[in-house]
C-alpha cells in the first residue's frame, strides 16, 4: 500500500533517475573507449610503428572538437548536429499551449508557470540559434576547404 | 517510517548523486592518466617523441 503511494506520488523521478544512469553509462564507455585506443596505441608503440591517424584522434578531447571546423564539417554531412532552431520551436510550442491552457482553460497557475519557464528556454534559445548561425562555419565555405587540403 | 523520510528528503538524490558523479569521474580519470603516462613511458623508454594527441590531452 504504502509503494504504491509512493509510486504515484514519486514516479517521475524514474526520468530524472534514469538520465542519471545514462549519464553514468555513456561516463563508463567512453573511459572504455580512451583505454582500450591508448592500450593499442601502445601495441603499435611496442612494435616500433607509427599509430594511426585515426587512432590518435580519438584522444582529442571534446573541448578540441569543439574548435576544429572539419568536426563542424563531419557533424554537418552525417546530420547528427543538433540545430537550436528545433529547440526554438519546441520551446516556443510547449510555451505557447500551457500558456493557453493556464489562461483560458483549467491549467491555473502551474501552467502559467511552466508557460513562463518554457517561454524563457524559448527566448534563450532564439538568440542561441541566432549567435551560432552568424558564428559557425557554413557548408562549403572556402576557409573550411582550405583546412582540409593541408 | 522509511517512507515518509523518503517524502521528506527524496530530493537529496540529487545533490548525493551528483557527489557519486565526481567520485566516479575522478577516479575514472585518474585510472585514464595512469595508463597515458604509461603509454608515454614507453615512448620515452624506447627513445620516441611522444605524439602531439598525448601531450595536448595533459593541458585539458
Amino acid at each position: 500500500m504504502a509503494f504504491t503511494q509512493l509510486f504515484y506520488s514519486f514516479w517521475w523521478l524514474i526520468f530524472p533517475i534514469g538520465g542519471m544512469l545514462m549519464g553514468v553509462f555513456a561516463m563508463i564507455s567512453r573511459h572504455l573507449t580512451r583505454t582500450e585506443t591508448l592500450r593499442m596505441i601502445k601495441m603499435y608503440a611496442d612494435q616500433g610503428k607509427e599509430p594511426p591517424a585515426a587512432l590518435l584522434d580519438v584522444l582529442r578531447s571534446d573541448e578540441d572538437r569543439a574548435y576544429d571546423r572539419d568536426h563542424y564539417r563531419y557533424r554537418r554531412r552525417y546530420r547528427c548536429g543538433r540545430s537550436p532552431w528545433g529547440a526554438v520551436v519546441t520551446f516556443g510550442a510547449l510555451a505557447a499551449g500551457f500558456g493557453y491552457f493556464g489562461h483560458y482553460g483549467e491549467g491555473g497557475p502551474t501552467f502559467i508557470a511552466l508557460a513562463t519557464g518554457f517561454g524563457v528556454a524559448a527566448a534563450c534559445m532564439f538568440v542561441l540559434a541566432i549567435i551560432r548561425s552568424l558564428s559557425a562555419p557554413r557548408y562549403g565555405d572556402d576557409r573550411i576547404d582550405d583546412d582540409l587540403k593541408k | 517510517m522509511t517512507v515518509e523520510l523518503f517524502t521528506h528528503f527524496w530530493w537529496l538524490i540529487f545533490p548525493i548523486m551528483w557527489m557519486i558523479f565526481g567520485i566516479v569521474r575522478l577516479v575514472l580519470r585518474s585510472l585514464y592518466d595512469q595508463r597515458k603516462l604509461d603509454l608515454m613511458k614507453t615512448y620515452l623508454a624506447q627513445g620516441k617523441d611522444i605524439p602531439d594527441a598525448l601531450r595536448r590531452e595533459i593541458n585539458r
